[in-house]
């Protein structure tokens, strides 16, 4: 009897949560999306945000990501060949797992304040793609090179004794198990550019502007990225100019929502 | 030529991995740095005052009653997320069916990467107007906090103790039940026994709350003051950060104080965490005799 209770009770739970949750996150997707046709993607913003479209802010978004995949994607895989196939010296493995635990703790909001100090003012890089760039790809090193190492150690032993045995020296048995684990490696870098996508407050700190009328032409230049302009536009601009940050909001949620679904796919298949 | 490559390989890994351990140090190093010329000029004071007139003729730069918002703020969400994360983790691993389980697990992990600048939209214009109809004065409000960083935080406490409880040997909880125990009962010793497992789960989601910024930057309201209801709005650590470190001159005073605030963000974390894995090893301890 108490136990129908209970599970009566932790479904009820359980159902009415999901479905709450849901819809609230589903809901910029279904004010924004109507919004949606090509002025949207293709032109700049105008009119105090109330015409035009995002088109700088989704080529803000697509460099940085490039620029944050081309700097932290090698490191991460590399980081995470060393914890597993190399591991040696001992202490310095402990050292690199304890130092990526502590980074993936530290608030964002502390990388944009390391960020500022140390790639816009001292190294004199300034509120520029450059700075936002560097700024999350540290941020995103420790989260990929945490998951890869977990991905290479997960492959069987057979196939770096197998590798040996016919002669392989180390750095082929290494790019023999990275191989077998490539699926792996994939959904894990998927996983940590989603997370630098989603990332709000390094950029505002290191390399955004609320408004640009030209796309950036140089790596010093500042942008305009999709979560930063709609932090702009919901805090900074009158309710007309609302259907932007919705239209925006839409945007990132299908993108992070396909990234994941991505993510899920290949696990399922190589399972 | 072969074994150079080799070498030269091996060479680039260890180098690489050092490269990130120096990043972390070049972190705590400038945090440091950059925050110093505010310790020394306010001392003690900061924690010791709640007077934050950072842009003041005579500044004052007392972090009390954010460093308590931010507190308060952790509390209170945790005290939300945790025990609805609890029951639907359990619900999922000893009643759902596979079907239900499929979904909770995959719909948790899709909507856990939905970033906090989506959440923070949805809490200025969903939540905010509902907060107006509940009777608060104004929009912005601990409480719309509160909610909004369930919102965000609730995927990924359902995930975290999923885990833990799965880290629980099936065998015992079915050697419970095939003894004729019933499902609670079972539910109960997985969760006792998962009870470290558990409160890391905790700790990991007390330090996403704490660190994170723009929720609380867009719904938490901006006043630095003590909350005496949930209707008043707060103003935490990060929030302040965030939202000064845009118009701050560079290298005055203000500026530094900003960075002691980030320091301050990174010690607590640290108190908690550390206590945490106290706790969890002396609990080990006492288990094993």
């Amino acid at each position: 009897m108490a136990d129908r209770i209970a599970s009566s009770l932790l479904k009820l739970l359980t159902y009415i949560v999901f479905v709450i949750s849901t819809a609230v996150i589903l809901f910029p997707v279904f004010k924004g999306i109507r919004y949606f046709n090509p002025t949207f993607f293709t032109e700049f913003p105008s009119q105090g945000m109330t015409q035009g479209g995002i088109f700088p802010a989704i080529v803000g978004s697509l460099l940085l990501m490039s620029l944050v995949a081309v700097f932290s994607v090698p490191v991460g895989v590399l980081i995470g060949v060393f914890l597993s196939e190399y591991a040696k010296p001992t202490w310095l493995s402990a050292l690199l797992r304890t130092t990526i635990t502590t980074m993936t703790s530290i608030p964002s909001i502390v990388y944009g304040l390391f960020g500022l100090a140390f790639f816009c003012i001292t190294m004199g890089f300034g509120t520029s793609l450059l700075s936002a760039s560097f700024t999350l790809s540290i941020m995103t090193v420790p989260f990929v090179g945490g998951s890869v190492s977990n991905f290479l150690m997960a492959v069987s032993n057979d196939l770096r004794e197998a590798a040996m045995a016919i002669g392989a020296d180390k750095r082929e048995t290494v790019f023999m198990v990275i191989r077998a684990a490539k699926t792996g490696i994939l959904s894990s870098t998927l996983l940590g550019l989603g997370r630098a996508f989603g990332e709000t407050a390094p950029i505002l700190v290191t390399g955004a502007v609320f408004y640009a009328t030209n796309l950036p032409r140089r790596l010093t230049d500042p942008i305009m990225t999709l979560p930063t302009h709609i932090y702009a536009v919901v805090t900074n601009f009158p309710e007309d100019a609302y259907w932007m940050a919705y239209g925006s909001a839409a945007l990132m949620v299908i993108i992070i929502v396909a990234i994941y679904s991505i993510v899920q796919w290949i696990r399922r298949r190589s399972s | 030529m072969k074994r150079f490559l080799n070498f030269l390989f091996s060479s680039v890994v260890v180098l690489v991995s050092i490269c990130v351990i120096a990043a972390l140090i070049g972190i705590f190093a400038m945090l440091i740095h950059e925050s110093l010329p505010a310790f020394k000029k306010i001392g003690w004071e900061f924690i010791a005052s709640g007077a934050w007139y950072p842009t003041y003729e005579d500044a004052e730069f007392g972090m009390l009653y954010m460093i308590l918002d931010s507190l308060i703020l952790v509390g209170l969400t945790s005290v939300v997320v945790f025990p609805m994360g609890l029951g639907i983790a359990l619900y999922t691993t000893e009643y759902a069916n596979r079907r239900e389980r499929e979904i909770v697990r995959s719909v948790t992990e899709l909507i856990s990467g939905i970033p906090s600048v989506v959440v923070g939209l949805i809490g200025v214009l969903l939540i905010g107007p509902f907060m107006l109809k509940i009777g608060a004065w104004t929009p912005f409000n601990l409480l719309n906090a509160v909610v909004s960083l369930t919102v965000l935080t609730l995927p990924y406490a359902i995930s975290l103790i999923i885990e833990s409880l799965q880290s629980v040997s099936r065998d015992l909880r079915e050697a419970a039940l095939a003894l004729g125990s019933s499902k609670i009962r079972a539910s109960a010793m997985a969760i006792r026994g998962a009870k470290h497992e558990m409160l890391y789960a905790l700790v990991l989601i007390v330090n996403r709350v704490l660190g994170e910024t723009m929720v609380v930057l867009m719904v938490a309201g901006g006043a630095v003051m003590l909350p005496r209801s949930l209707f008043d709005p707060i103003r935490p650590l990060t929030a302040a950060i965030a939202s000064e470190v845009g118009e701050v001159e560079l290298g005055s005073l203000h500026y530094s104080a900003l960075f002691l605030a980030g320091a301050v963000l990174l010690v607590i974390s640290a108190v908690i965490t550390v206590t945490a894995e106290t706790f969890i090893r002396r609990g080990k301890r006492w288990l094993t005799g």
